[in-house]
């Protein structure tokens, strides 16, 4: 079980300054992406119990892993547009919105490297 | 009745949550030992890596959960003030895991280092008024080989 | 730059403590607290209600009256009534004479029970009313209320709750709640507090009857006739609780005849009648 959040497109991600190895030729200005999920009502009861005996809550951890794919996946899709091939310097924001739901937000500069 | 509830639960949670703590801990330890030999750091974003070919971009990241015994630990310590040492390991513990998770699908992608390291706290709300149910940590970096 | 591996082995973030021991701490002080406040605020109550004067008690008085009572079916009128208004006033002593007079209401219930409110108000149910067979049992009750209006048991009792509800409501305005065991052992303290004034308000209707009747014999008779229904002789905000909060009947009986054995008083001899009532 990989956790390399770069599934499999052609762009790089990174939260250097740079991608080592390779010099930026061209960029292309902040890229960002973002989503709202809430979690299911099925899940919170589990929780519930859960928070009796106290622990991790894998559903939790899962859910919020998607979910922060799904933003990650929204920033690649706005790089794509902007023809960069790498994403260099993201950084990952989460803030919760609303009782039960959260924002998951990643942003980064979009980039040409050689 | 209700006194009765609440002991049962206390009692509970007290015995399964340490016992689940006390074993987590063993498993960060033995983990963290394992993956000592890959550096893992906080900077590396501006330096000039002519040793590095490729990097990618990991995630490790957790949500760990109260048990009831720190819920009403913590609910007392609200009203003396001071360090909620319940929390502590809580906390160190969820940073820890998500760290180890992190190195740990960078070591299994090859890396040799792991780079500009990042955390991230977030509070998810429980169902009840919000308070601290559960802790999201996240932990972010780029690893290169 | 050479990277060196080595292990970091002192838990620094974590701080070495057991967790039951910081639970104890923390429940210690917690109740230790508590109790402190409770304490000290119940002695500012019982100074409040012992130096308070009959204009604010009136006051008091009226306000609980108007809160509690007034929606109530009271009779204020009537034979019953003035036979009672009678007996209440020939009971009373010097120092309830430099308090507000007594305002008696009959309530419209069918359970025997009698309470005294601040202020001087007295509340006798029908129930009891048709349950007495002699004067004497009546005027033990009407004395036993009494004994607690004059030791102001009332007041203090209101001190009291006042603090215990302004303490929740403190706490809840900050966003904590007072785990439900603390609330609890709140109401054992005001139990023994309260079984305490029983007493003396029993030893000192006992002392009246025997100044006016010559013997303390047929007092108790209601008492033991009602030994096991549910009987009431308390304070009005304590109308929930009573059955917790009065001394068992029995013992209640048991130590009043030690007490008048003790005390030389005469335990044989006439009851005196009730007039005749419709």
């Amino acid at each position: 079980m990989t956790r390399s959040i770069a599934r499999s497109t052609g762009i790089t991600l990174t939260n250097l300054e740079g991608v080592p190895g390779k010099e930026i030729i061209e960029h292309y200005g902040l890229v960002q992406g973002s989503t709202i999920r809430a979690k299911h009502v099925g899940k919170d009861i589990l929780a519930g119990f859960k928070n009796i005996v106290g622990g991790e809550l894998k559903a939790y951890t899962e859910l919020l892993q998607e979910s922060r794919q799904e933003a990650v996946n929204r920033m690649v899709q706005q790089a794509e547009q902007l023809g960069a091939n790498a994403v260099v310097n993201i950084r990952f924001a989460t803030s919760s919105v609303a009782p039960g739901a959260a924002e998951l937000f990643a942003y980064g500069t979009a980039v040409k490297v050689q | 009745m209700d006194l009765l509830v609440i002991l049962i639960l206390l009692g509970v949670g007290y015995f399964i949550g340490n016992r689940r703590e006390r074993q987590h801990y063993a498993d960060i330890k033995r983990r963290e030992k394992q993956t000592l030999h890959v550096p893992i750091m906080s900077w590396g974003a501006k330096q000039d890596l002519p040793y590095a070919h490729e990097s990618q971009m990991f995630v490790g990241s957790v949500v760990v959960a109260n048990d009831y015994f720190k819920t009403f630990s913590a609910g007392l310590r609200n009203l003396v003030g001071g360090r909620v040492t319940v929390y502590e390991t809580l906390i160190d513990r969820g940073r820890r895991e998500a760290m180890l998770r992190l190195k740990e699908s960078a070591i299994e992608w090859g890396a040799s280092q792991v780079l500009n390291v990042r955390f991230e706290t977030s509070n998810i709300a429980g169902q009840s008024q919000g308070g601290m149910g559960a802790v999201e940590v996240m932990a972010y970096g780029t690893g290169i080989r | 730059m050479k990277y060196v591996p080595r292990e970091i082995v002192d838990e620094v973030n974590v701080t070495p403590v057991h967790p039951l021991v910081n639970f104890g701490y923390l429940v210690g002080t917690v109740v230790l607290a508590t109790l402190a406040i409770y304490v000290g605020l119940g002695v500012v109550g019982a100074q409040l209600a012992t130096r308070m004067g009959p204009e604010a008690e009136g006051k008091i008085g009226n306000v609980i009256f108007e809160n509690v009572f007034s929606s109530m079916s009271l009779t204020t009128e009537g034979t019953d009534y003035e036979y009672l208004e009678t007996l209440a006033d020939s009971l009373k002593s010097d120092a309830l004479k430099q308090r507000p007079d007594l305002k008696l209401h009959i309530l419209e219930e069918s359970a025997p029970n009698a309470m005294v409110s601040a202020g001087g108000y007295i509340y006798v149910t029908q129930g009891l009313l048709d349950n007495v067979e002699s004067e004497n049992e009546l005027a033990f009750v009407l004395a036993h209320e009494l004994g607690h209006y004059e030791h102001r048991d009332n007041l203090s009792s209101i001190g009291r709750s006042l603090v215990l509800l302004s303490l929740n409501s403190a706490l809840s305005a900050s966003g904590v709640r007072l785990p439900s065991f603390l609330t609890g052992s709140m109401g054992l303290a005001n139990l023994h507090y309260s079984r305490d004034q029983e007493q003396k308000a029993d030893v000192y209707a006992l002392e009246i009857m025997n100044a006016r009747y010559g013997h303390v014999d047929h007092t108790l008779d209601f008492f033991k006739r009602l030994n096991e229904d549910e009987l009431d002789l308390g304070i009005a905000d304590q109308l929930l609780e009573w059955q917790s909060t009065h001394p068992l009947t029995e013992s209640r009986i048991e130590y009043l005849e030690d007490l008048a054995t003790s005390r030389g008083w005469a335990i044989e001899g006439a009851p005196t009648e009730l007039p005749n009532r419709q």
